[in-house]
């Protein structure tokens, strides 16, 4: 990204030589590096594997295609959101794909710090930690819900019950503390497929 | 107007940058000996700390790109009145290059500083000294102008002056002793004993060495993997050094490869015409043939790697260097006899001598002109027969009636054919699938570097239009082709670099050439110039700072953390073979019934003093070789099944049972584990088993750990020869006493 006003100087400083030589020498100088660059791009591994519409590399995008539409369909958890929410209303949401899950849901993000999770595969066992870096940022979104009082809370499920969730509370600290009000604030209220919904006590 | 390509404009430029860079290098060196602090650092959450890693980078990136700009707009508005003239060059210019050199030298210390961070302190002074060196040249910077005449001045009076120029000379062959000879070789021997136990010098050499010292006929009763004549020769000039012993052999190889390099830059001398072209060939060809990690970290470690496994080749060389002068034969009989001792010395590198001997005779023999000027008539073409001759007879004297034997001859055959069944060979491609871009690179740059030589020189021969100094470049080339089969049979890392020579001295040739086509006035400066920076590419090199020489800059180099080598990944050196065995494959006690594995690394040693006191205090094995002394005879030849087995067989002064010696590829004696056998074959097994049962020793000895009664399963895949070996032993051998790490067996009935 960088380095494009890089190429363009490289480029003048180029043409200026190039208008050292004589202008048969030019034309070939020029035909050269334009291959010499067109080679490049094309032979580049990450360009062969570019999904356009020459697909240099023969990459099949199907299987690809199929485990995205299996693996991100949200539409039970929208469902949720959508059906104890309003639809002008900032929902709290914690889990991974928030985006995704909020599009899908036609919801506004509650939380000033948005995305707030690291997404990670709905089914995979690691978990990436929140992006909340330091402790004003923890301040800043315990007093958020402290001060606007959402009546639901959406959490992925693993982080709410389970040995996960306790394993998560014990390494990463913004976590613990939020949960630590959440839990003391919220009880359990219902189900989705990825996510549970907590209602204000 | 002043064109863009004005060369003022960019001398200025080329300056005020190198002024900004110097500028970054004492800011990031400055700034680096504080580190930087961050407001954050008590906000961030402590899973997120490790992100946190505050740097100075961004101030000195602005510093240097404002001072870049301050430096060109004050030296502009110096001289903005002669951006036009001639004389602003000719005034900054000698000024110039020294702030370039001295730039190119502070930023090679720089990296070396991030490179080997965990051995910075060379590059830090080097950067120290350096730093003070660019200040003090600023100071200066209207003096170096004439500094330069003077020198320059100063070398061309050396050049001229007939006792300077004599005590050059001789100086030369001195320095390469410097360079090369090792005053502690009781101290590097230690090293290695604790370093890879021997691994690599017990099984090329000192194992056949012993077992031709103890009166056992080589390739008979012993195998020699790499030659028969390399074993006698370094074993008798061992002996006439004192004594046949691990140190002494050690010395031999030391004095063989000075003699070898001097004897190289003595005809390189005469061939180029030029005595700094020479020395910087013989650097180059040093730091490459000696210093590069396929030797790692001394190159004497690997025998078979140092020049002692082709030092027949100076001899063969001078012989054709003076028939090309004399254009006598019997020079060329020499050369034959020399390729011959080389066939009998180590057979392959021989061979490529002799082929390349048989290439120059049938070229010289094909070409009318060159066949008329040595006065060759086609007979002569039997002296291509001739090296064959003379292996034939120095075989003879060496064995005796075992040459005609059709067990020795199966024998020499075995290895080969083990290599020419790909028994141990690497894809040439190794390298790249590491991602080792240049060490391939250059792998393929030599057979290229030969052929391309070789089609040009070929084709002027064939023209007409070869001179008489092109022969030996010919010969050098097809000998380097042959040699490169080291690395076209095993293409592991950098190993070429073992045989690299005949490319450094052919690449010297093209050089002298090109210099030739210079003016004479520029040809010196250019050869000061490449002689410097070979010299620098050879100091600068950590394998030769950690090189024990008499130059070194610690008076404990085998184990003063500032110049000893660790592993490339920071760990010890010393028992690095073992440091990380599969514990699966660990008892639970070693052999002296403990659990202690004593896996000392350098840092466990005070100095190189007090590892040579370790090596005396565990090297000598002094009840184990009173076993075996007490019962076995003289003469008798001993099985032993053990680490360390040539050292103990030398010290017991007993010879070898064992066709296959060393059996064991030693590791530490007080380890848990057994060992990997080098029996690579069902074949090489039975043989074994077979010498048994046809020769029933009465007394086997053996490691104690050998005498546990369970070992665990996976014993039998990773030990699949040692393992029916000791069942066999312990089957027809009970235990009658003990030593320190070893027992005797005798065999029941």
């Amino acid at each position: 990204m960088v380095v494009i006003p890089f190429i363009f100087v490289a480029l003048f400083w180029i043409q200026a030589l190039l208008r050292l030589l004589k202008q048969s020498w030019q034309k070939g100088a020029k035909i050269f590096l334009s291959v010499w660059a067109l080679i490049a791009l094309m032979t580049g591994y990450l360009f062969t594997y570019y999904p356009n519409s020459l697909n240099l590399s023969g990459f099949d995008w199907a299987p690809e295609k199929k485990f995205y539409s299996e693996q991100f369909d949200f539409s039970r958890d929208a469902a949720l959101i959508d059906a104890l929410t309003l639809p002008q209303e900032k929902v709290a949401l914690i889990s991974s794909f928030e985006t995704k899950i909020l599009i899908q849901a036609n919801r506004r993000p509650f939380f000033y710090y948005f995305p707030m999770m690291e997404s990670e595969h709905m089914q995979g066992d690691k978990w990436r930690g929140l992006y909340i870096h330091t402790y004003a940022r923890l301040l800043r979104t315990l007093n958020q819900l402290k001060e606007e009082r959402p009546n639901h809370i959406f959490i992925q499920s693993r982080l709410w019950e389970g040995p996960d969730a306790q394993h998560f509370e014990n390494t990463h600290e913004a976590f613990r503390q939020l949960m630590t009000y959440i839990r003391l604030q919220y009880q359990f209220q219902s189900k989705g497929q990825y996510l549970t919904a907590l209602k204000l006590i | 107007m002043i064109p863009l390509f004005n060369r003022n404009l960019f001398f200025l430029t080329f300056l005020s940058l190198l002024w900004a860079w110097q500028l970054m290098l004492a800011l990031s060196f400055g700034l680096n000996q504080y580190p930087a602090v961050s407001a954050l650092s008590s906000q961030v959450l402590p899973e997120w700390q490790y992100l946190l890693k505050p740097e100075w980078k961004p101030f000195i990136y602005h510093v240097v790109l404002m001072a870049g700009i301050s430096f060109q707009v004050i030296l502009l508005m110096l001289n903005r009145r002669h951006m036009e003239t001639k004389d602003l060059l000719k005034a900054w210019g000698t000024y110039l290059i020294v702030e370039i050199l001295l730039t190119c030298l502070w930023s090679s210390a720089a990296f070396k500083l991030i490179v080997y961070a965990a051995r910075p302190d060379l590059a830090r002074h080097a950067f120290i000294f350096l730093f003070v060196v660019i200040l003090l040249c600023k100071g200066f910077y209207h003096r170096w102008q004439d500094w330069m005449r003077t020198w320059w001045k100063w070398c061309l009076y050396l050049k001229t002056d007939p006792p300077c120029r004599r005590i050059i000379e001789w100086g030369i062959p001195v320095l390469l002793c410097l360079l090369i000879f090792v005053p502690n070789v009781k101290g590097v021997i230690a090293r290695e004993f604790i370093g890879e136990q021997f691994h690599h010098n017990d099984g090329s050499f000192m194992g056949p060495a012993w077992g031709y010292m103890s009166g056992q006929a080589l390739d008979v009763d012993i195998i020699s993997e790499y030659g028969i004549g390399i074993v006698v020769t370094i074993s008798r000039l061992a002996q006439f050094f004192g004594g046949f012993s691990y140190e002494h052999v050690m010395s031999v190889m030391v004095l063989g490869t000075i003699l070898y390099y001097i004897g190289w830059y003595m005809l390189i001398r005469r061939w180029f015409g030029s005595l700094l072209l020479a020395l910087a060939a013989i650097l180059l060809g040093i730091k490459w043939q000696m210093f590069h990690p396929g030797v790692y970290p001394f190159v004497f470690t690997y025998a078979s790697a140092t020049p002692m496994r082709f030092v027949y080749d100076v001899i063969y060389f001078w012989c054709l260097w003076m028939h090309l002068q004399t254009g006598r034969k019997s020079w060329l009989m020499g050369a034959g006899a020399a390729c011959g001792f080389g066939i009998y010395y180590m057979t392959s590198e021989g061979i490529y001598g002799t082929a390349s001997f048989g290439a120059y005779i049938l070229l010289l023999l094909a070409s009318t002109n060159w066949r008329q000027y040595f006065r060759l008539r086609l007979r002569d073409a039997c002296l291509i027969f001739l090296p064959f001759g003379v292996a034939l007879f120095l075989l003879a004297l060496t064995l005796g009636p075992h040459i005609a034997s059709a067990q020795f001859w199966n024998n020499i055959g075995e290895f080969i054919n083990y290599f020419l069944s790909g028994f141990g060979l690497e894809p040439m491609y190794k390298t790249l699938l590491d991602h080792k871009y240049l060490e391939s690179l250059m792998g393929f740059v030599l057979p290229m570097g030969y052929l391309l030589s070789l089609l040009i020189l070929l084709s002027r021969v064939f023209l007409n239009f070869s001179l008489k100094e092109e022969w030996l470049a010919i010969v050098l080339c097809f000998y380097g082709l042959g040699t490169y089969h080291y690395y076209i049979a095993r293409s592991t890392g950098t190993s070429y670099y073992a045989m690299i020579l005949p490319f450094v001295f052919v690449l010297g040739f093209w050089i002298k050439m090109a210099i030739n086509t210079l003016k004479e006035n520029r040809r010196m400066p250019v050869r000061l110039i490449l002689l410097g920076a070979v010299t620098w590419a050879l100091i600068t090199n950590h394998m030769f700072l950690a090189y024990p020489n008499i130059l070194n800059l610690s008076s404990h180099p085998l184990t003063d953390p500032k110049v000893a080598l660790t592993l490339p990944d920071g760990n010890p050196y010393f028992n690095h073979l073992f440091r990380n065995f599969n514990p699966a494959l660990k008892l639970s006690i070693n052999s002296l019934g403990g659990t202690q594995e004593e896996m000392l690394a350098e840092g466990d040693f005070a100095d190189d003093n007090d590892l040579v006191d370790y090596y005396e205090k565990h090297s000598h094995f002094t009840r184990d070789v009173q076993l075996i002394s007490s019962l076995t005879a003289h003469s008798e030849e001993v099985p032993l099944i053990s680490s360390f087995e040539t050292r103990i067989l030398m010290l017991a002064h007993r010879k070898t049972f064992f066709y296959y010696f060393p059996l064991l590829i030693s590791r530490p004696m007080t380890m848990h584990s057994f060992e990997v056998c080098s029996l690579y074959t069902t074949e090489q097994l039975a043989k074994t088993l077979n010498k048994f049962e046809r020769v029933k020793p009465r007394y086997v000895f053996m490691e104690r750990i050998f005498m546990v009664n369970e070992v665990p399963q996976a014993f039998l895949f990773q030990y699949p020869s040692l393992i029916p070996l000791i069942n066999y032993v312990r089957t027809h051998y009970e235990l009658v006493a003990q030593g320190e790490y070893l027992v005797a067996l005798r065999r029941k009935g």
